[in-house]
């Protein structure tokens, strides 16, 4: 696999476990991803992919039952699951950040926003309570909070849900992180704030040449915002790829259902192309291809020998021994 | 009935509920003098996002809530002047589908006694023939005879789905009320569940109202649309027409913040400023004007719902009195 020279974030090998009463089930099996400096990936799944377990995994937030069991996640080249957890505290907030679907679940009820956002910054950074404040309030401002000064005096349940999300994003960007992970960042949102959020991320990523992995099951969010895309299915990456390279020429039957099966604005098909089946229980994975009990390909190979992530053209993977006999079979 | 009576005909539908604002009484007009019509085999959708008062219309609809005014004539029958036991005989024809099926079902039912219940309460069937019935609706929402003797955490999101969608099938409604029953769903499950609510309206002649925020599922589904902001409705058209010729500022804001379909297509958009607006002790203009490019002194009055052609209806003043332009085609999805 060739690498690319700006790698900002590497993870090889990453294996996530969860013990359930039925046994062990390994929601995460050797996973591989790379994310550029100041790029965007869209990290894309349904239920049970496993991408929200991949967020928790890559800042060490796993909790029993689930464990991680083995793997690198290399930050700068600095392995995130070799460090003790005092230094890896450093890390979390400083050089990685996170967001989340519901951040009024998340920001401390009974703290004001522009309270917390203080004592975050003061924590990591130092200074004064009026530096701290200052610092705040332009924290807001940055986020496109019209009245900062109001939100910095508010308490989450007296924001709006798309206040509350430029609230957890300004205290994520507190401590100025390399990384920012936002987990299904605008699902619980209408849709004229759900655009208004994505610009946002878009427009941080010029600014300050952030790096963000969003995780998403919306392939249309991928679409707008994302440079690169790695899909997931059962545990595994079964594409990756530049963005405009996977929406037009997906090169995985997955990808190429999920992209079909989306009702559109554009166009009236009178019936969606629905991938058959469900995703498969993970305690006994079928054989061979995880995704071939619901695949329009799959053959006795497919059910025989479980494919390897292979790049077909520079930095488009696809994890499909028929990759090939997709060729510019795109859905849209 | 006559022939060319709707199946459902909705006039000047309100909902209030008293609230306190900082300590202040207020009134919040969560639909105020909704009417609209739904023909027979009809799909008509109510987009709208939160606080725009899609949900309460769906459940004053129903009785589900009690309506603060206006009527809901069903059947040539006006709902709101019935009993709670005339209601009681009405419901069967009148059913609906929730987002969350999970919520809706009860967990310690088998999904068989959960599709015997209304049969027999309703007094469709006894005994083997009821019995009969719930194999049959299992069969046409596309689950096996044993599933009947599962529990709903035995099932699939998908399955749960399917398993509401039979229980609101059971008593053989006419309309059947969809409030947002694909959100939850992952997106090849909501294919899924799309194609089987199409196929059983054409194999059962249903109407549906169509309750979402999703404009992909409304362009699919839809032969309809109302679009509601605020507890009004702000613009009513056949599917087509809306997608073409998007009158109101505020739809035209909605489908412009559609997300694109591929990376190839990313264009510049107008975002729209602000958020969606409660309507608590609302000002008597258009609610939307604080939001609107195009406001003017003239909007600060009541505004009519305008007639814009092909049965194409605008709450917009300003486009009324041509200030406000058509949508430029280029500007719009195609």
């Amino acid at each position: 696999m060739s690498v690319r020279p700006d790698t900002l974030l590497r993870v090889r090998g990453l294996r996530t476990t969860f013990a359930t009463p039925r046994g062990d089930v390994r929601v995460l099996d050797g996973l591989d991803l790379d994310v550029g400096r100041g790029e965007i990936l869209g990290l894309v799944g349904e239920s049970g992919s496993g991408k929200s377990v991949t967020a928790y995994s890559l800042l060490r937030l796993v909790r029993p039952p689930g464990r991680i069991e083995g793997g690198q996640v290399l930050l700068d080249g600095r392995d995130l699951l070799a460090l003790p957890e005092r230094e890896l505290r450093d890390v979390r907030g400083k050089e990685i950040s996170m967001i989340f679907q519901d951040p009024r679940g998340f920001l401390d009820p009974v703290a004001r926003v522009g309270a917390v956002l203080q004592e975050v910054y003061r924590r990591h950074e130092g200074g004064s309570r009026a530096d701290a404040r200052a610092r705040a309030l332009e924290l807001l401002r940055s986020v496109g909070l019209p009245t900062p000064e109001r939100v910095f005096r508010a308490y989450p349940h007296e924001l709006s849900g798309g206040m509350a999300q430029r609230a957890m994003i300004a205290l994520a960007l507190a401590c100025s992180p390399k990384l920012l992970i936002a987990d299904e960042p605008t699902t619980a949102l209408d849709v004229t704030i759900q655009i208004q959020i994505v610009r946002l991320l878009a427009e941080l990523r010029e600014r300050l040449g952030l790096t963000i992995v969003l995780i998403t099951h919306n392939l249309s969010v991928v679409a707008e915002v994302c440079d690169r895309v790695a899909v997931m299915y059962a545990g595994e990456i079964v594409e990756s790829g530049p963005a405009l390279e996977v929406f037009e020429r997906p090169r995985h039957p997955y990808t190429v259902g999920l992209l079909g099966a989306r009702p559109r604005v554009t166009g009236a098909d009178e019936w969606l192309a629905d991938i058959p089946g469900r995703v498969p229980d993970l305690l006994r994975p079928p054989s061979g291809c995880r995704f071939n009990p619901r695949c329009f390909l799959a053959d006795g190979l497919c059910r025989a020998e479980h494919p390897a992530l292979r790049e077909l053209e520079p930095d488009h993977r696809s994890r499909c021994h028929h990759a090939e006999r997709l060729r510019g079979e795109a859905a849209a | 009935m006559s022939a060319r009576e709707p199946l459902l005909r909705v006039e000047g539908l309100s909902k209030s509920f008293r609230v306190r604002v900082g300590g202040r009484r207020a009134t919040l007009r969560a639909v105020d003098g909704v009417s609209f019509e739904i023909a027979r085999g009809e799909t008509v959708a109510l987009v709208g996002e939160s606080g725009s008062g899609k949900s309460t219309t769906a459940l004053c609809l129903l009785r589900l809530e009690e309506p603060s005014g206006g009527r809901v004539v069903f059947e040539g029958t006006d709902m709101t002047a019935l009993s709670r036991a005339e209601l009681r005989r009405l419901r069967p024809r009148l059913q609906i589908v929730f987002q969350d099926p999970t919520e809706s079902l009860n967990p310690r039912r088998t999904v068989g006694a959960t599709l015997l219940e209304p049969i027999e309460a309703h007094g469709i069937a006894r005994g083997g023939d009821a019995r009969r019935r719930v194999a049959e609706l299992l069969d046409h929402v596309g689950l096996e005879v044993e599933h009947a003797r599962r529990y709903p955490h035995q099932l699939s999101g998908g399955q749960r789905q399917r398993v509401g969608i039979a229980r609101a099938l059971a008593t053989g409604p006419s309309l059947i009320v969809l409030d947002e029953p694909t959100s939850a769903l992952d997106v090849s499950v909501q294919a899924q569940t799309l194609n089987l609510l199409r196929r059983l309206q054409r194999e059962i002649g249903l109407t549906y109202l169509f309750i979402t925020h999703d404009l992909g599922v409304v362009r699919h589904l839809a032969d309809r649309v109302l679009v509601m902001y605020a507890g009004q409705l702000v613009e009513e058209a056949p599917t087509a027409a809306l997608f073409a010729r998007p009158v109101h500022p505020y739809t035209r804001a909605l489908l412009d913040a559609v997300p694109v379909e591929s990376p190839a297509q990313r264009r510049r958009r107008l975002v729209l400023p602000g958020e969606p607006y409660s309507p608590i002790d609302p000002a008597p203009g258009c609610r939307f004007l604080g939001r609107c490019p195009w406001s003017a002194a003239e909007c600060e009055s009541p505004v009519d719902l305008y007639d814009a052609g092909g049965g194409h209806r605008v709450r917009c003043v300003g486009w009324a009195h041509g200030r406000v332009p058509e949508p430029e085609p280029e500007a719009i999805a195609s």
